[in-house]
């Protein structure tokens, strides 16, 4: 099964950390790279935006 | 008694910062009570049983920031107040120095040959961030909780399709090549590859495995989701895939919470696909449904499954069970401590699967017992996790009634030092269960955390004539930053009892309410 995920077992693991940063500090312990987002609740927290941004930026 | 209530419009924070900014509060003289939370429903409820006028609840919506202060005196409430805000302007112009990306798009140019991204946003934007993910083809370890399982199965299916894992939604932990995601213990690495929808399932695993020097390849947490029917085990399958695969990877080990019939049948059929041997906990399913294979044994509880992965590794697993036999004749003693009214177990868990397995072993000695995560032979019996206990009682902690909006138990231990107050003042309430859970991610001192509580509660018992045992499990290994040796004297200092695995502390409550050894039911 070639596959990216198969690929992912064997390869040094870098990290995009977006939530919670203690999560950014326990995988720096452990030597890990991991950027950090600045993250805040896209679309300002408004749902009806936040559906319009998905189909935007996520769609097929 | 002062209170007041302030609304920060369209702040958001994260539950660590919102966790950190509140001990700082509570150290200012005369301020009992500190709330830093999102206005989520469930903290709504929690600040009007605080004693915050519901009036000034209401005005916020859960994009806000509510700062509640509960003091002896107004100068006090409002020396926190202006603290309050001191603190946030700091923790705001601090993440704006640090110039951190906005966007995964801004952090792909900082860091391009990332593979790996870790979510732990509310539940409602979290679709968005791993989606983003997955079309940039990261793999994602989605930590937030409340995904609709529409969203769960859209994910996991655009993953599959790329070749990518997507782990979660409320994922707790896993370990890619060594590294420890989310909340994981610091573990031998070897050759047991794990697949499982059971967060601090597959933790208790880890840590068993590795206290009889029993590595492991990888563990992949796939969320406790995946094996329900609906989304049919849509990573499991890819999950199990991919560790029959790897070559590190000998015996497999798959873990789970209660899953789908459907989703069970399925994934016992795909067993049997595979090259290697399989080790099988499936938690409460029905022993009629497991057909044989012959690579694939099953057990009852996680400690059974560690037990035989040792025996097919050829390692001695005896200790386990001697300790174990050490502390039966002492919780037998504990029995007749209790007052005659001192009849039920209390359980208050931060690991959802460790809630789960305590009900499946104590339904071998009780024909009720209420939870607001039970298990079949319960389902009639389903509490809020807010309700007081009934009976026998397995509050699941950790489940999403508690952490929308909040942090997670296993480092924020607020919620359960109070409930375990108020156990210890029900005259029924004979035992008290507990896990605590370590490593990565969890609070730095857990034990620390909850020895006060425990101090307390066994305090109040007392006054009242009354004696509570507190029994625990510590999930954790030598290698933890927390110190696994450490964390069971603390508790044992203060007359814990503590179990060697999850399974044989909930046997040890129900031997010491019972008094006799013996399973009462089949």
């Amino acid at each position: 099964m070639p596959n990216e995920g198969h690929r992912i077992l064997k390869r040094k693991i870098k990290v995009i950390n977006i939530g919670i940063p203690t999560f950014v500090e326990s995988l720096r312990k452990q030597g890990v790279e991991v950027i950090e987002v600045d993250w805040k609740p896209p679309a300002g927290g408004d749902e009806e935006l936040l559906r319009i941004l998905e189909k935007l930026k996520c769609g097929p | 008694m002062y209170r007041k209530l302030v609304l920060f419009r369209g702040t958001f924070l994260d539950s660590v910062s919102m966790m950190e900014i509140s001990n700082k509060l509570r150290e200012i003289e005369g301020i009992t009570k500190v709330h830093v939370s999102l206005a989520t429903m469930t903290n709504k409820r929690i600040l009007m049983e605080s004693g915050f006028l519901w009036e000034e609840i209401d005005r916020a919506s859960e994009n806000d920031l509510v700062i509640a202060i509960e003091g002896t005196s107004e100068v006090s409430v409002n020396r926190g107040i202006e603290k309050a805000r001191e603190l946030l302007k700091k923790h705001i112009d601090m993440k704006a120095e640090m110039k951190l990306p906005k966007s995964l798009e801004e952090a792909l140019e900082m860091l391009p040959d990332a593979n790996f991204v870790l979510i732990s946003v509310p539940g409602k934007y979290a679709k968005y961030e791993a989606m983003k993910a997955l079309k940039s083809n990261l793999n994602v370890f989605l930590f937030s909780s409340n995904v609709s399982i529409e969203d769960e199965i859209e994910l996991k299916k655009e993953a599959v399709k790329r070749g990518l894992l997507l782990m979660g939604p409320d994922a707790g932990t896993a370990i890619i090549n060594g590294i420890v995601f989310g909340f994981g213990n610091v573990a031998e690495r070897g050759h047991v590859g794990i697949v499982g929808s059971a967060g601090t399932g597959i933790q208790e695993a880890v840590v068993l495995l590795d206290s009889l020097g029993i590595g492991i390849s990888h563990a992949i947490g796939t969320g406790s989701n995946d094996v329900k029917d609906s989304v049919a085990g849509i990573m499991t399958e890819f999950s199990l895939n991919l560790l029959n695969e790897d070559d590190t990877t000998e015996i497999l080990l798959f873990i789970s919470k209660p899953p789908g019939e459907q989703t069970t049948r399925r994934i016992i059929e795909y067993f049997g696909t595979l090259s290697k041997p399989v080790v099988a906990c499936l938690l409460d399913v029905d022993h009629d449904l497991l057909k044989r294979k012959n690579n694939v044994t099953y057990t009852k509880t996680i400690d059974e499954a560690v037990i035989k992965i040792a025996q097919i590794r050829g390692i001695d697993a005896g200790g386990i069970v001697e300790s174990y036999h050490k502390l039966l004749t002492l919780a037998l003693k504990e029995h007749e401590k209790f007052s005659r009214n001192q009849k039920f177990i209390r359980g208050l868990y931060a690991g959802g699967t460790l809630a789960y397995e305590a009900q499946i072993v104590l339904s071998e000695y009780f024909n009720e017992l209420y939870s607001n995560s039970p298990i079949k032979r319960f389902r009639n019996n389903r509490i809020s996790g807010f309700d007081s206990s009934i009976g026998h009682t397995i509050i699941d902690m950790g489940s999403e009634e508690f952490v929308e909006g909040r942090l997670h138990p296993m480092i924020d231990f607020t919620l359960r030092k109070q409930r375990l107050i108020k156990e210890a003042s029900d005259p029924e309430t004979a035992v008290i269960l507990l896990d605590v859970e370590l490593g990565y991610g969890a609070h730095h001192d857990p034990a620390g955390e909850l020895t006060p509580a425990i101090r307390e509660a066994k305090e109040l018992a007392e006054h009242e004539g009354r004696y509570l045992l507190v029994i625990a499990h510590v999930v954790g290994t030598k290698r933890d930053p927390q110190g696994l040796d450490k964390q069971i004297e603390k508790l044992k200092s203060e007359g814990v009892l503590v179990a060697p695995t999850n399974a044989m502390a909930a046997r040890l409550a129900a031997i010491a309410v019972l008094g006799d050894e013996k399973p009462r039911r089949k």
